[in-house]
C-alpha cells in the first residue's frame, strides 16, 4: 500500500531530539528522508543512551535507532565548498530541508532561505530553534527542564512547600518535533497545490506556550482576570466527594481516578464498590458537600485495600467510570493492550539485532505507519545518495578521501 | 490576506476536552472550516472552563458543579443551571468560557440535539471533507454517526476517531481522560521528588492533550495529501495513549533493550549532569539549569566566576558529574540562593549553559521573548470583551496565520450551517428547531428568554 508521504523528498539537517523527531514522523509516513551527518562524528545523538547492552557506541543507541529509522543517511561536511555544492544540488530536487542549528549558522553557511530559494523556489524550509529566528532570547540554550520551566508547567508542578517539578522524559522537546512536522506538513501542502515555497520560524519555546494545557489554562485566568495561580493547586482533583488522583491498592499497586462529570460518575461509582445505596446516606446526598469527605475517603480506602489495581480498574470501567493503573513504563510495555495493537515494532539493525520500539502513533487504515528499514549506520547511504545525484562511484570515493562526505 | 494551506477544506469538530480542541484548532489556523457541533442540552466542560463573571473573576467548574443542586434524584444539572441568575443576567455565560475562546478562534458553531439530530448530523457530515471525535468508545455508534455510517453518504470522508485506547485490544471501551492514558503509558511514574516516594499526585499540566491534540491534526494533513493525490479518505484509528507513547523511547527501549524500568528521577536529565531546580532569591523563585557536556561545565564554571570547587577533578567528566550529583546540586543550590532567577539566567546563558527561570503565568504573559515575536494575540469578542490570548505556535513567513473571526458564540453560525451548508429551507430549519433538534440560533437547555421566534409568515 501506498504511504501517506509517498513521494515526498526531505532534507533532514536536524540533529539531538527535537528535530529528528519532526522528520521521523514524515519519515515514517512515507517520505523519502535523507539526513545528513557531520563527518566524522554525525549527530551527537549517536552517543545518548540507551545503549544496546549499555556499551557506548555510535552505532548501539537505542535512542538514536528509534528517532532515525526509515531514514537514508549520508554524510557531508557543509563547511567545505564541495560539501556546500553538493547540498545545492540535492536542494534542487527535494520538498523540505529541515534544520535546526542554532540560530545564524545557516546564513554563516551561505545556505540561508533565500540561497536555497534561488535553486527551488517551491522549497518548504523548517527552521526548528528553541526560541526562534528573532527576539531577545534568540540565541539561548535549552533543555527539557528549561523549556518545561519557562514554557510548560514546572512552577505549577509539585507540592507547595517543595520545588517544582519536571514532567517525565524528554516528551517536551519530542511534542515539539511533532508540531514541526504539522507545520511543515501545511506548507508542503501549498508547495504542491500552489507551488508555493516558504521558511517556517518554527520555535520550541512558542510551541510549549501553545500546548501546554495547564499553561493556557493559566494564563488565560490571569488575562481574564489577574489572578496567578501557585503549586499545588490541581484542579478539579479532588472536587467533590468523589476520589481524586493516585490512590494506593492492595498489591502496592496505584490506580488514577479522574470523576469530572459526578453527576454520572457517583451512581456508578456505587455500583462499582457494590453498595447501590451509598448515595442514600444522608452524609452523602450532596456529592458537590464535601463536609463527609473523611467518612467516604475511608469507605474507599477501605475498599481498595481489598482488591490489587486490576480488580479495582475492571469493577471501574465496567461502569464506565474513568479510572486506570498506574503503571511503570515496563508494565505499560508489557500490557496486553498494547501488544494486541501490535503498538510495539521489531526494528532489525546490523549492529544491534532487534529492537523493540513504539510504533506508530496512529494507524492509518488505508496509508499505513511502516518500517521499511533501520537507521542509517554513519554514511551508510554516501554511495547511494550521491550517485543518484550523477557522481560516479569513484567520485564518491574521492570526496570521501578528501573528508567533504 | 494570503492563501492558507487547508482553505476550501470543510472539518466536522465532535470532539470534546481540551485534546480535542486543540486539534481542531490548528486546522482552522490553517484554513479549514472547523464546524464545531454542540448539544444545548448536555454542554461540553470546556465551554464552563474558566468563565467570566461580570464581577471580573473567573469560575471554575467545582463551583459550577456547586451551584447547581447535584444529588442523584436529579444527576445531571442543565448547564443553564450552573450559573446564577446574576452571572445570566449580564450577557451569556457560556461565551464567556476563556479556555474555550482561546480554542475557538476561527472556528465556527453551531448547535444540535444528539441523537434526536442524527440525521441533521449525517447530512453535515456528508458536506465535509474530515471529521474528528474523540467521544467515550462506542458513543459515535450510538449516535449513529460512526465510521460505517458516514461513509454511507460520504464515501471519500477522513474519519479521525481518537479515544484513549483505540478501536481494538482488551482496553478498547475502557472509559479514559488525559490522566488515565498518562497514568496506564507509564508518565505518571516518572513524575515526582524520590524515586522511593509515592507517585506525585499534585501536577501543573498533562501532556497528553497537547500530544494527542496535535496529533489529531497531523493525522487529518496527511491524510488530507493522500485524498487529493488519489481522491481517497480513510478512517484513522487513533488512540490517544499511544500518541503520548512514541514520546517516551528512552524509558520504553532502556526496558526493552536493557530490563530496566524507568522510575522517577526528579529533575535530573537522563542524558547529562547535572540538572536540577534550584532556589533563587525571594519569594517561591526557582531556576533551571542542566548541563549536558563538558563544554557547558566548563562555561558554567567561567560563568560563575571559577570558585575551588569548579576546579574538583571529581566533576570534570559526565561520569563524575552524574556519580556526585547530590553534592553538585548542593553547591549549585548555595550560588543560585543568592541571586533572582531571571540574573541567573542572563549568567548562565551568555556562557552557553542552558538555564531559564520556572515562571508563572504573570511572568509568561510579559515575557520579553513573546512579547518581542508578537507571539499573544488580542481578540475582541461581543461577550467576552477584548482579552489577549496564547496565539500561533509557528510562523509561517508567506502565508501567515491570522485570527480571522473571532471565538464563536454557542450556536452563533447556525443560519449558515444549517441553510447554507446543508441546504435547509426556512421552513424545515423552524421546524426542527421548534421540536429542539437543532438550536434554534442561540438558546440554551431551560432559559427561555433567549429562544427565538420563528419570523411570522
Amino acid at each position: 500500500m501506498e504511504q501517506a508521504l509517498a513521494g515526498v523528498k526531505v532534507l533532514d539537517l536536524t540533529q539531538m531530539l527535537a528535530g529528528p523527531m519532526c522528520t521521523k514522523y514524515l519519515a515514517d509516513f512515507g517520505a523519502d528522508v535523507i539526513k545528513i551527518e557531520r563527518p566524522p562524528d554525525g549527530d551527537p545523538a549517536r552517543m545518548l543512551a540507551p545503549f544496546y547492552n549499555d556499551e557506548q557506541h555510535p552505532e548501539k543507541s537505542g535512542l538514536f535507532l528509534y528517532l532515525n529509522a526509515n531514514k537514508r543517511g549520508v554524510t557531508l561536511n557543509l563547511k567545505s565548498e564541495m560539501g556546500k555544492k553538493l547540498f545545492m544540488e540535492m536542494v534542487r530536487d527535494v520538498d523540505i530541508v529541515v534544520e535546526n542549528f542554532k540560530p545564524g549558522v545557516m546564513e554563516r553557511l551561505g545556505l540561508d532561505y533565500e540561497t536555497l530559494a534561488k535553486v527551488n523556489p517551491r522549497l518548504v524550509m523548517t527552521r526548528i530553534s528553541n526560541f526562534g529566528q528573532t527576539g531577545p532570547y534568540r540565541d539561548f540554550e535549552m533543555s527539557e527542564l528549561t523549556l518545561d520551566a519557562m514554557g510548560h508547567s514546572l512552577y505549577n508542578t509539585g507540592i507547595s512547600n517543595r520545588g517544582p517539578m519536571k514532567q517525565g522524559g524528554n516528551c517536551l522537546l519530542y511534542q515539539g518535533g511533532q508540531v514541526a512536522a504539522l507545520a511543515t506538513m501545511g506548507a508542503l501542502l501549498l508547495s504542491e497545490g500552489d507551488d508555493l515555497g516558504q521558511m517556517i520560524d518554527f520555535s520550541l519555546y512558542e510551541q510549549t506556550s501553545g500546548t501546554c494545557n495547564f499553561r493556557n489554562l493559566y494564563v488565560l485566568g490571569f488575562f481574564y482576570t489577574g489572578n496567578v495561580s501557585y503549586r499545588g493547586h490541581t484542579p478539579a482533583l479532588s472536587i467533590n466527594l468523589l476520589p481524586g488522583g493516585i490512590w494506593p491498592c492492595k498489591d502496592d499497586g496505584y490506580v488514577h481516578f479522574w470523576l469530572a462529570n459526578p453527576g454520572a460518575n457517583a451512581p456508578a461509582l456505587a455500583r462499582a464498590l457494590g453498595e447501590p445505596e451509598l448515595f442514600k446516606d444522608p452524609r452523602f446526598a450532596n456529592y458537590m458537600d464535601a463536609t463527609h469527605k473523611g467518612d467516604m475517603d475511608a469507605i474507599i480506602y477501605n475498599w481498595l485495600f481489598q482488591h490489587d489495581k486490576w480488580e479495582v480498574v475492571q469493577k471501574c470501567q465496567e461502569q464506565h467510570l474513568p479510572v486506570a493503573p498506574v503503571l511503570t513504563p515496563g508494565e505499560a510495555v508489557d500490557a496486553e493492550q498494547f501488544k494486541a495493537r501490535e503498538f510495539w515494532v521489531d526494528i532489525d539493525h546490523p549492529e544491534t539485532g532487534t529492537v523493540k520500539t513504539p510504533g506508530a502513533p496512529w494507524k492509518m487504515m488505508d496509508t499505513p505507519w511502516q518500517v521499511r528499514m533501520p537507521a542509517p549506520m554513519l554514511g551508510q547511504h554516501n554511495e547511494e545518495v550521491f550517485t543518484e545525484l550523477g557522481y560516479s562511484t569513484q567520485e564518491v570515493a574521492r570526496l570521501h578521501q578528501r573528508g567533504i562526505i | 490576506m494570503p492563501k492558507r494551506p487547508l482553505e476550501g477544506v470543510r472539518v466536522l469538530d465532535m470532539t470534546i476536552g481540551f485534546a480535542g480542541a486543540f486539534g481542531t484548532e490548528f486546522l482552522a489556523d490553517l484554513g479549514a472550516e472547523v464546524i464545531l457541533v454542540e448539544s444545548f442540552e448536555y454542554i461540553q466542560t470546556i465551554r464552563m472552563s474558566l468563565v467570566k463573571t461580570p464581577f471580573n473573576t473567573v469560575m471554575r467548574l467545582p463551583e459550577m458543579f456547586s451551584k447547581a443542586p447535584n444529588t442523584l434524584e436529579e444527576p445531571a444539572p442543565l448547564f443553564s443551571r450552573m450559573f446564577t441568575d446574576k452571572d445570566c443576567n449580564n450577557g451569556r455565560p457560556w461565551d464567556r468560557a476563556a479556555m474555550f475562546n482561546r480554542h475557538a478562534r476561527n472556528k465556527l458553531s453551531c448547535t444540535i440535539n444528539l441523537p434526536s439530530g442524527k440525521d441533521v448530523a449525517l447530512r453535515l457530515a456528508a458536506k465535509c471533507d474530515i471529521l474528528v471525535e474523540n467521544n467515550i468508545p462506542g458513543m459515535m455508534k450510538k449516535m449513529g454517526l460512526s465510521y460505517e455510517d458516514v461513509k454511507k453518504v460520504n464515501p471519500e470522508i477522513i474519519y479521525v476517531s481518537s479515544p484513549g485506547f483505540g478501536q481494538t485490544g482488551p482496553w478498547a471501551n475502557w472509559a479514559a481522560w488525559a490522566f488515565q492514558c498518562e497514568a496506564a503509558i507509564g508518565h505518571l511514574w516518572m513524575i515526582g521528588y524520590d524515586a522511593d516516594d509515592h507517585p506525585l499526585n499534585v501536577f501543573g499540566a498533562v501532556h497528553m492533550d497537547a500530544a494527542a491534540g496535535s496529533a489529531m491534526a497531523l493525522a487529518s494533513v496527511m491524510a488530507l495529501r493522500h485524498r487529493r493525490r488519489t481522491g481517497k479518505g480513510q478512517f484513522i484509528d487513533m488512540a490517544t495513549s499511544e500518541t503520548v507513547m512514541v514520546q517516551f523511547p528512552e524509558a520504553y527501549i532502556d526496558y526493552t533493550m536493557n530490563g530496566r524500568v524507568h522510575r522517577t528521577i526528579g529533575n535530573r536529565d537522563f542524558h547529562g549532569a547535572p540538572s536540577g531546580v534550584y532556589r533563587c532569591y525571594g519569594d517561591d523563585n526557582w531556576v533551571a539549569i542542566t548541563i549536558y557536556n563538558d563544554k557547558q561545565w566548563q562555561g558554567f564554571c567561567q560563568a560563575i566566576g571559577n570558585p575551588d570547587w569548579c576546579q574538583n577533578e571529581k566533576f570534570a567528566t559526565y561520569e563524575g558529574r552524574r556519580q556526585h550529583h547530590d553534592e553538585l546540586d548542593e553547591l549549585i543550590g548555595n550560588w543560585a540562593a543568592v541571586h533572582n532567577h531571571y540574573e541567573v539566567m542572563f549568567i548562565l546563558q551568555k556562557y552557553g549553559v542552558p538555564s531559564g527561570p520556572a515562571i508563572n503565568e504573570y511572568d509568561a504573559s510579559h515575557d520579553p521573548q513573546l512579547i518581542a515575536r508578537d507571539y499573544y494575540e488580542v481578540i475582541q469578542h461581543p461577550e467576552a470583551g477584548v482579552h489577549m490570548y496564547p496565539g500561533f505556535m509557528w510562523k509561517y513567513t508567506k502565508t501567515p496565520m491570522y485570527v480571522k473571526t473571532p471565538p464563536p458564540g454557542f450556536g452563533e453560525n447556525n443560519d449558515y450551517v444549517f441553510k447554507e451548508v446543508i441546504g435547509m429551507s426556512d421552513d424545515e430549519y423552524w421546524d426542527l428547531a421548534e421540536r429542539e433538534i437543532i438550536g434554534g440560533s442561540n438558546w440554551i437547555g431551560d432559559v427561555d428568554y433567549v429562544k427565538p421566534q420563528r419570523p411570522a409568515k
